[in-house]
């Protein structure tokens, strides 16, 4: 192999600095760029209907929106009780190999809001934006575990406008009924679910007002290593709270923590709340870490509870603070 | 060269009839011309009618499957390959190892440092975490790329030293990484665990005229380095004695390669294996000669990833959608531990 004397090649007078140079210009056209997209997508034409959702983002409709695609649960729970489920053309589902759509919805979810012949929506791995496209919906409801990017991309390419619920408290989820009522002309409906939502944890607060706040595990999955429980700051700790009880978890920083068992054996909390549903039930969690030590498995004060209500920041979660107190003040029997 | 060339602009012309929804060829093609004559074209441009799920497929909503996402999957795609699988035979050649891919000195952690980072965005104030995971993401591969460099600098600079300092970063970004993903909850880290395995799903043409004119300029000014690179092979001190600046020809393709490498993994999350892959394939075809194979390796790695992103969304049925890095990592992998053999065995790779 022979080679040209490589000192005679012009690539060498190319110095370094040229290389970065190039580097900061794309870097610089990148923001720009990107800056410019999000930018379109937030701009709100005339005359139209406009909210901000849980990220932030502005999602604007020029009429209320006629045919749904729907991405979760508790997206698909504002809809119907609203009066919206004819609206709805499709919601999400696990892929088949999980079981399609019971792998996202509960047996009587899919009774209740008669989801059996609508259209599947597969969102992980990835989002099928394309399926979502095809049936040429007027609005999109995503929520927490949807890639925003991919929302984004439906409304900035595909001119599709999509809305991001994911509210981190209680109070969140009165603000997501009323943003969903405004999009689709529904305010009055929304109002009244928003005052039904209210006079319910009201009245788990009034008859409650002498009781005495027990300490409480509330697990919505366990296994060898610990507990997957709330923190401060979250729904379920809210939850906790309005039922008038302590969790021992409440001052974790992290969300979503997963606790040791050795940590609860030392908390020792007085009662056990357990998610059950999606194929776990109550016998399920004798396999969290030192579950038959804990004093409340023993003493029998282990209670389980549709996993729905603790993971779906919903309406129905609220009115499940209800069934939370119930639990846990047996003897009281909150309304 | 002319067969892989050809191949690939078969796989192009086919590559939009895969999808969850199938796009009839009529229409794909009446679409397609609709847009490049720039007007009204003459006719329907939607002339086989489809319905999916019972629902009947409006020609505007095909027009947007394919226009507006699905070209722009394949498109982002393309130029992601080429470019890995240039900067994948650069690295080889560089460092005279045929075990060298565009990750080597943990730029991929560093991407994904910067992608995990986000995660924290709006506790920082701003609002749309997502508009700023391209950013960060390359940020933190073009700064891992630096760090490795100028960390080098300080010792000698072999290549020995160079591996082995971008195998330290990549281990701690990567303890780094788990960390922040920790912190967040579940779903926020599920996200980021699925941007890690790459995807080009929800491809914009704003990211494909980025990736196009960074992998454009950057692939260029690897491939203008083939004569250097056929230099390296002799081993540095031949490579000097024959008039060649070594350690300044190192650095410059170094840095040029975390440049292209950055701006692919920026949009596309971590593929892999393709920058691995593709010179040993062209390598059998074309040769030894960098001048050459550096182009043929382009044409390589982009016809190789088109195909796996075909393959990944088509492949579960349904609507589901593999990332794009399972389908290089189970092609890659065996492909990986023949070169390995080979050597170990003492032939020629």
């Amino acid at each position: 192999m022979s080679f040209k004397d490589s000192t005679s090649s012009s690539v060498h007078t190319i110095p370094p600095a040229f290389v970065i140079v190039i580097v900061v210009i794309v870097a610089a056209l990148s923001v720009g760029a990107t800056a410019t997209y999000y930018q379109l997508k937030n701009q709100a034409p005339q005359g139209s209907i406009n909210v901000i959702d849980d990220a932030g983002r502005n999602v604007s409709v020029s009429a209320p929106p006629q045919r749904i695609v729907v991405l979760s649960p508790s997206a698909m729970d504002i809809l119907y009780r609203l009066g919206l489920r004819s609206h709805v053309v499709a919601t999400d589902c696990g892929l088949a190999s999980y079981g399609g759509r019971l792998a996202d919805y509960t047996p009587a979810q899919i009774r209740l809001w008669n989801l059996s012949d609508l259209a599947c929506i597969t969102w992980q791995p990835s989002l099928d934006i394309q399926s979502i496209v095809a049936l040429n919906p007027d609005l999109v409801v995503g929520a927490s575990g949807v890639n925003i990017a991919s929302l984004d991309t439906i409304s900035t390419a595909d001119h599709i406008p999509s809305l991001y619920l994911n509210p981190a408290t209680l109070v969140g989820i009165f603000y997501d009924v009323e943003i969903v009522g405004k999009l689709t002309q529904t305010a009055s409906q929304a109002s009244d679910i928003v005052t039904s939502m209210t006079q319910s944890l009201d009245s788990v607060e009034s008859s409650l007002i002498n009781a005495t706040a027990p300490t409480v595990l509330v697990t919505y999955y366990a296994d060898s290593s610990g507990y997957w429980t709330f923190g401060a700051g979250t729904f379920g700790n809210d939850m906790i709270v309005q039922a008038k009880a302590v969790s021992i978890s409440s001052n974790n920083t992290l969300g979503e923590p997963e606790i040791s068992g050795s940590y609860v054996l030392a908390a020792n909390p007085d009662d056990i709340i357990v998610g059950t549903g999606f194929g776990l039930n109550v016998s399920a969690y004798g396999a969290g870490q030192d579950w038959s030590s804990l004093g409340a498995v023993q003493a029998g004060h282990v209670y389980g509870i549709d996993v729905t209500i603790l993971t779906e920041p919903d309406p129905s979660m609220v009115f499940g603070v209800t069934t939370l107190a119930q639990l846990l003040h047996p003897n009281i029997s909150p309304s | 060269m002319l067969i892989l060339l050809l191949c690939l602009l078969a796989v192009l012309a086919l590559s939009p009839l895969v999808g969850s929804v199938r796009i009839p060829p009529t229409d794909v093609i009446g679409i397609e011309l609709h847009h490049l004559t720039g007007g009204a074209f003459p006719g329907n441009p939607c002339p086989t009618p489809i319905s999916v799920a019972g629902n009947p497929v409006s020609c505007s909503s095909m027009d947007t499957i394919l226009w507006d996402n699905r070209l722009p999957e394949i498109l982002l795609a393309l130029f992601v390959g080429m470019g890995l699988a240039v900067v994948g035979g650069t690295m080889q050649g560089v460092f005279r190892n045929p075990l060298a891919d565009p990750y080597l000195f943990g730029i991929s952690s560093g991407a994904a440092l910067g992608a995990a980072a986000t995660l924290f965005v709006s506790q920082m104030g701003f609002q749309d975490a997502t508009l700023y995971l391209p950013l960060f993401a390359f940020l933190g591969a073009m700064g891992t790329g630096s760090i490795v460099l100028l960390a080098s600098r300080s010792i000698r600079s072999s290549p020995e030293t160079l591996l082995l300092t971008g195998v330290a970063i990549g281990t701690l970004f990567g303890g780094m990484i788990s960390l922040l993903t920790t912190l967040r909850a579940s779903s926020e880290a599920l996200f980021i665990t699925f941007w890690f395995l790459g995807s080009f799903t929800g491809a914009t043409w704003v990211q494909v005229g980025l990736v196009f004119g960074g992998v454009a300029a950057g692939s260029s000014l690897l491939m203008l380095h083939g004569r250097d690179l056929n230099l390296l092979q002799l081993g540095d001190e031949t490579a000097a004695g024959l008039g060649a600046d070594v350690k300044s020809i190192r650095r410059r393709l170094i840095l040029i390669s975390s440049f292209v490498t950055a701006l692919a993994v920026a949009f596309c999350g971590i593929v892999g294996f393709v920058g691995l892959i593709s010179p040993h394939v062209v390598r059998r075809l074309q040769g030894p000669d960098y001048r050459m194979l550096l182009p043929a390796a382009a044409l390589f790695g982009g016809l190789f990833l088109v195909l796996a992103d075909d393959l990944a969304g088509s492949i579960l049925g349904g609507g589901g959608i593999l990332p794009v890095g399972v389908i290089t990592a189970f092609v890659g992998a065996p492909f990986f531990l023949w070169i390995l053999n080979r050597r170990l065995r003492g032939r020629a790779v």
